[in-house]
């Protein structure tokens, strides 16, 4: 089963959502409260065989004047669902380019259309929907179930004990044994029921064992049915899954939740739709990328063999889960205020993201994302973010929302833009040596992204040496020694400055004016296109601070630059982008 | 060959079943084998009888669905009226149940109609599709293009010709439906009658061919006589004789005939369409004073009670002058509102005159309830009554009485102890389908069978298959 659309209306914090997923693996991320689980919980209400009971706060702003309104069209059916002794004559057509039909034509997929109702009386109503029948058809938590929804949200112990509806209580099939050994067991004073010699139950205990091995649950000896006293009363739900003689309900959060993923998808055999709230909760990064993995896995596997694919939807707010999951999976939800029309955006061309899920995936958590051309302006600003909070009430840029991002040089100009058509604020900070075109500036100030830059040709290592002073161009070479040793830089600029030789230069800045021809601003310029390795060919290119940590190393001397020359295109630059950060 | 699991190997097939050669069994079996299977036939007795026959062998209910064509085809052409376009309400004229099938046939074009059925079903069979119109057909092969179907049929029982079931088995039916087999067991006649069975078959076999018979078999029984109303034909040996009677004609005028002249010793039974009944619930309904409803009463009764004559030197039995005092009475009270609580009551009694016989009993019987509906207020015109009377009887299937006179086309699907064909030169005089409306008619026997004829051979036209 796949969600080919969704509609929310006046649920929670959303007044309306109109979402078309085009992609069978989801990942939504979002700013706090900007409604990724308000989704999740919808699309649960409407297709679990729970039942739910719905109180005021359930309806936007508590206002129960106007209904909720869920409904989804679901395609991908299961053949039970299509057959006719089912829902098989209500079945409506999408079409190719992705419009619902009440009809289906031609080669529409065929489609079914689930709404769940609230209103005032706080009585749920689920029907199908189908315009050419006379009436809608109410759907039963049975028929509901037909739509193979799991979520793993918070910590939910059900799954891993054989209660009555759990997925290992179906995975057995029959429990009846079970009841009789427990009764057995209750009147045998609680001695050992021996439940492992249950062979449905040990069955079912090592399906679970594998699948949750699968997503990278760890098993300490092997999972088997045991008895868990102290509830009150003897029943099937008082059999759990044991690790090695210990319930799995005290397993750690991440295993105890990949193990319930596992369990509650390995039950639906066609094509599940999962919901999955924070993938990340309890999980070393190297698990989350694993149990990724083995999701998306499993779906490019039933693509393989022609099985359904199913649904994946799961929000996250770990860089690594948005790294794993991949440019083509992301979806960012926004929420607007105050009228709280919700909606969910995809990259129009997700490869632009590519670079941003490398470096720094972690910017798209934010509102507002300034893209750095290189290594050497994101280290910078990262440096100089330090000093930013003394002057915004020790607040830091994050406070705000905002994030700094490493836009991968000549990507950046895309990157930006691609973020500002997702909805996000974005800007551009970067050097001007390669100058924008005319294209892309009128791009940029369409889509509203800031640039800034320095202006007259100028590139960082230029605007920071031509913005010091002599003592502070002093400080900046002896800092680059340090970082890169003396003969590496000396004799880098002694080949570069004609008529300086290395012990002239290790004189000090100040003294090399009276040695060469050339000027200050000469010799500034000069020791700027060494730091940049300008005009080198690729394979001689040994520039002095590109890189994240030698970039940001810088930001104590800029910042001091900065500050004795604020009217320097260095020091208008970043004040600019200071601003617009804190904005 | 014509083995259940055989059969299920074979893909889109046609399967020949003569009379009495356990289809409804095999179809039965090929059900249960698969996931769920779709059987489909024409008429709702037909429903009930491989309803009931599936019951009986223990498949599942959910293992099977069991419709009419026409029904399947309301469903289907209902829920995607788009594309079907069907007429609004259930089909009236040969025209609209055409718009119907074609438009089944059309929503089966579109892939998300074959994927519910896929879906739905994992075989189809098609019983009795010796009766298929066209429209029939191209719904048949549109379901073959998605689920193997399967088709059972007896081209010598095709008997609607006049309706328009007139396809080619050679050249329509099985370029789609290769012939997979004939069924050669008869066991309809196993324990009771196996050489009635073997003489059934051969004069099957010969009808086909257009060669004469000879009704002088000693595994049948043979009078000769011209005329269709000899009641010696009807009755001679009938005491000696257990279980059902059917006597076979192909005109219905006969047949009230000779349901009149047996004096009710056979019973008439009626069209599907009823069409005496409408005539008289139209009578009542155009009528609004006691004496025109008399008068469609009095119409009604005399097609079917025949009144004996007094015997010589009998008198009117006081029985009688009381009964007609009595209902002269309640002629008064048809006057009286709607009038139908006293036609009620002068039905009921009518019946129980002494020397009044019913012979269309059926038809009295539908009348009465139909009189009780429109007194009880559950219906405001006899149309509407009569309407769902028949409803009932077409949904829950009918009762024959013990001894039945009717035509081949009503007969058709049933089965009977006992036949008596009158006057089998009658059947050469038909306009169509002689042949095979010949074969129906014996083949409805199971122990005995008893024509009369002018002559003991007897030639019907080749059929057309």
């Amino acid at each position: 089963m796949q969600l080919r659309q969704i509609k929310v209306s006046h649920f929670r914090g959303i007044a309306t959502l109109d979402w078309t997923p085009s992609n069978s693996f989801c990942c939504l991320i979002g700013p706090g409260d900007s409604g990724k689980s308000t989704v999740l919980d919808a699309i649960e209400a409407l297709l679990s065989s729970r039942w739910f009971s719905f109180t005021e706060s359930d309806f936007l702003s508590c206002d129960t004047s106007a209904p909720i309104v869920i409904e989804a069209t679901i395609g991908e059916l299961s053949r039970t669902l299509k057959s006719d002794e089912r829902f098989g004559l209500y079945v409506r057509g999408w079409t190719s380019a992705g419009a619902l039909r009440d009809e289906p034509e031609d080669d529409d997929e065929p489609v079914l259309t689930l709404r769940l109702t609230v209103d005032a009386t706080m009585e749920p109503v689920w029907e199908l929907i189908c315009d050419r029948m006379d009436d809608p058809r109410t759907l039963s938590n049975r028929d509901r179930a037909l739509f193979g929804l799991v979520r793993l949200a918070g910590e939910d112990a059900r799954h891993l004990a054989w209660g009555q509806g759990s997925v290992l209580s179906r995975l057995t099939g029959d429990t009846d044994e079970a009841a009789a050994r427990l009764a057995e067991a209750y009147r045998t004073a609680r001695a050992s029921a021996k439940l492992d010699e249950i062979e449905s139950l040990a069955n079912a205990a090592e399906a679970a064992e594998g699948f949750a091995k699968g997503l990278g649950a760890y098993v300490e000896g092997s999972y088997e049915p045991g008895l868990e006293l102290g509830r009150s009363g003897l029943s099937s739900g008082s059999i759990a899954l044991h690790d090695g003689g210990v319930p799995l309900r005290l397993a750690g959060l991440g295993s105890r939740r990949l193990a319930t993923l596992a369990i509650q998808k390995s039950a639906i055999a066609e094509g599940a739709i999962i919901l999955v709230d924070e993938i990340e909760h309890g999980l070393e990064p190297h698990r989350i990328i694993g149990a990724i993995a083995q999701i998306k896995g499993d779906q490019t596997k039933a693509a393989a063999d022609n099985r359904p694919i199913g649904h994946v939807l799961m929000t996250t707010h770990s860089d690594v889960a948005l790294g794993e999951a991949g440019e083509n999976s992301l979806h960012v939800i926004k929420t607007t205020r105050p009228d709280r029309l919700a909606s969910i955006t995809t990259p129009a061309t997700p490869q632009s993201f590519r670079p941003l899920l490398r470096f720094t995936p972690r910017a798209l958590f934010a509102r507002r994302i300034l893209v750095c051309e290189g290594y050497t302006e994101v280290g910078l600003l990262l440096g100089l973010r330090e000093h930013w909070p003394t002057r915004h009430g020790n607040k830091p840029i994050e406070q705000f929302g905002a994030a700094i991002a490493d836009g991968n040089g000549g990507e950046a100009c895309t990157m930006a833009l691609a973020l500002a058509k997702l909805g996000y604020l974005s800007a551009l900070y970067r050097d001007s040596d390669d100058p924008l075109s005319a294209d892309q500036q009128a791009k940029l100030a369409a889509a509203g992204v800031p640039v800034f830059e320095y202006g007259g040709g100028l590139y960082t290592e230029l605007a920071i040496f031509s913005a010091a002073t002599d003592a502070r161009v002093q400080e900046l070479l002896q800092h680059a020694r340090e970082e890169r040793g003396d003969d590496f830089i000396d004799n880098n600029l002694a080949a570069k400055i004609d008529d300086l030789n290395v012990e002239s230069i290790r004189l000090g800045f100040d003294s090399w004016g009276l040695l060469s021809a050339k000027n200050g601003e000469e010799l500034r310029v000069a020791i700027s296109e060494v730091a940049a390795s300008k005009g080198k060919e690729k394979k001689d290119k040994k520039p002095w601070f590109k890189d994240q940590r030698l970039g940001r190393s810088l930001a104590p001397f800029v910042w001091n630059i900065a500050a004795d020359a604020p009217a320097s295109p260095l020091a208008v630059t970043l004040a600019a982008a200071e601003a617009w950060l804190y904005d | 060959m014509t083995k259940a699991p055989n059969l299920i190997a074979l893909g889109n097939a046609a399967i020949v079943a003569p009379a009495g050669h356990g289809k409804t069994e095999i179809i039965a079996n090929i059900a249960a084998l698969g996931r769920r299977a779709l059987i489909l036939t024409h008429t709702h007795a037909g429903v009930h009888a491989i309803r009931s026959r599936m019951k009986r062998l223990g498949v599942h209910h959910s293992a099977v669905a069991v419709d009419t064509i026409a029904g399947w085809c309301m469903r289907y052409a209902h829920a995607f009226p788009g594309v079907a376009k069907p007429p609004p309400d259930t089909p009236k004229t040969g025209a609209e149940w055409e718009q119907l099938y074609q438009g089944a046939a059309l929503a089966l074009q579109v892939s998300a109609v074959r994927e519910v059925v896929v879906a739905s079903y994992d075989r189809i069979l098609i019983d009795e599709y010796q009766d298929c119109g066209g429209g029939q057909h191209s719904l048949a092969i549109a379901l073959s293009g998605i689920v193997p179907t399967l088709i059972f049929g007896d081209p010598m029982q095709g008997i609607f010709e006049f309706a328009g079931a007139t396809l080619k088995w050679d050249s329509e039916i099985h370029p789609s439906f290769p012939l997979a087999g004939t069924l050669n067991t008869p066991h309809r006649w196993n324990g009771k009658n196996p050489l009635l069975g073997e003489w059934i078959a051969e004069t099957r076999i010969k009808l086909m061919k257009g060669e004469a018979i000879d009704l002088a078999d000693p595994r049948i029984t043979y009078r000769e006589s011209n005329d269709a109303f000899d009641m010696a034909t009807l009755f001679e040996g009938i005491d000696g004789k257990e279980g059902s009677f059917a006597a076979i004609h192909c005109n219905k005028r006969i047949c009230y005939g000779l349901a009149k002249a047996a004096s009710g010793g056979y019973q008439a039974i009626e069209e599907v369409a009823a069409g005496r009944l409408n005539e008289f619930a139209t009578a009542w309904d155009r009528s609004t004073t006691a004496e025109r409803r008399l008068q469609a009463i009095i119409g009604l009764l005399s097609d079917c009670f025949q009144q004996k004559d007094l015997a010589e030197g009998e008198t009117v039995d006081p029985d009688e002058a009381e009964m007609n005092s009595a209902l002269s009475e309640i002629e008064v009270g048809l006057g009286v509102g709607n009038g139908a609580e006293a036609a009620a009551q002068f039905l009921r009694l009518f019946r129980k005159r002494p020397r009044w016989k019913l012979y269309r009993s059926e038809l009295w019987r539908d009348a009465e309830r139909a009189v009780s509906e429109l007194a009880a207020g559950r219906a405001s015109t006899m149309s509407d009554a009569v309407g769902s009377i028949r409803q009932r009887v077409s949904n829950s299937g009918r009762k024959l009485p013990k001894r039945t006179v009717s035509t081949p086309l009503l007969l058709k699907g049933l089965e009977f102890d006992h036949v008596v064909v009158p006057d089998a030169s009658h059947f050469a005089k038909e306009s169509k389908a002689q042949a095979k409306l010949f074969y129906v008619a014996i083949s409805r026997a199971t122990r005995s069978l008893t024509i009369s004829s002018s002559s003991r051979w007897i030639t019907l036209p080749v059929p057309n298959f």
